[in-house]
């Protein structure tokens, strides 16, 4: 078996500022492939991260494609989280 | 969002009969300040055939001087391809001859411009609405986030009622 690939993690808008990161690279544990369960083992103790990324508005992008929110997902390249959609 | 090679492709002009190449991008997501008028003047250019050419230019308002700035977030190379989705999506409406994107991202003054779509056809109507929706597309479903400073704090802004109504506009 070959070494497991690093994930890199995102935030974007306000979630950045929650995080206090722009990102980071993680290894995912094999079982995390649904939202819930990544959400959970990102915050941790962190109980505002995990509100704000639990929001029904913010929106998973597994490897650079928007997902729905109970989609799978197994050791992508990159998860971003995407709060509501501001430009113009 | 899948985006194919032929798309990719086509973020670059197709050469116009008897014009040169031009490499312009059609979509360009940058920290670069924009100066809206050399773009306009590009466009034309580049597009000396069409019948008509609309384009919009937004700035950061001032309201007043409470605002100091206006700090845009993008998602880099994934906010460019939903951004040629809706080009891809106006051509398919419109008999739309060119389209045209810049959006600036980063810490943006008041009277700076974020943003300047550009819209050439044949004829004015497709290339007023074409404008018209790009814009609203750009409003609440291109991957921006948008933070305002003032003197009183900063707050990042989330879409409102009626950008998502401006935007339902164009699936009725």
């Amino acid at each position: 078996m070959s070494e497991q690939r690093p994930t890199r993690i995102l935030f974007f808008g306000h979630l950045k500022d929650v995080a206090g990161e722009a990102g980071r690279d993680v290894i995912l544990p094999k079982e995390i492939r649904v939202r819930t369960a990544l959400i959970d083992w990102l915050a941790g103790e962190d109980d505002l991260l995990r509100t704000a990324l639990s929001a029904e508005s913010v929106r998973l992008c597994i490897d650079q494609q928007v997902v729905e929110s109970d989609a799978r997902f197994e050791s992508p390249e990159e998860i971003g989280f995407l709060p509501p959609f501001s430009g113009g | 969002m899948r985006v194919s090679k032929a798309q990719k492709k086509s973020a670059f002009y197709p050469p116009s009969a008897g014009a040169s190449v031009t490499t312009a991008p059609r979509v360009l997501v940058s920290e670069q300040p924009i100066d809206p008028s050399a773009l306009y003047k590009a466009f034309v250019e580049e597009d000396a055939g069409a019948g008509g050419i609309v384009t919009f230019t937004g700035q950061v308002r001032a309201e007043d001087g409470s605002v100091q700035a206006l700090v845009l977030d993008h998602y880099p190379e994934v906010t460019e391809r939903h951004i040629e989705k809706f080009i891809q999506e106006a051509k398919e409406r419109w008999p739309l001859r060119h389209a045209r994107v810049v959006h600036r991202v980063g810490h943006i003054a008041p009277g700076e411009t974020v943003v300047f779509v550009a819209a050439s056809a044949d004829h004015r109507r497709p290339a007023f609405e074409a404008a018209d929706f790009l814009m609203d597309y750009l409003k609440s479903a291109a991957p921006f986030w948008k933070k305002e400073i003032t003197r009183d704090g900063a707050r990042w802004i989330e879409p409102t009622k009626n950008d998502l109504l401006d935007r339902n506009r164009w699936t009725l």
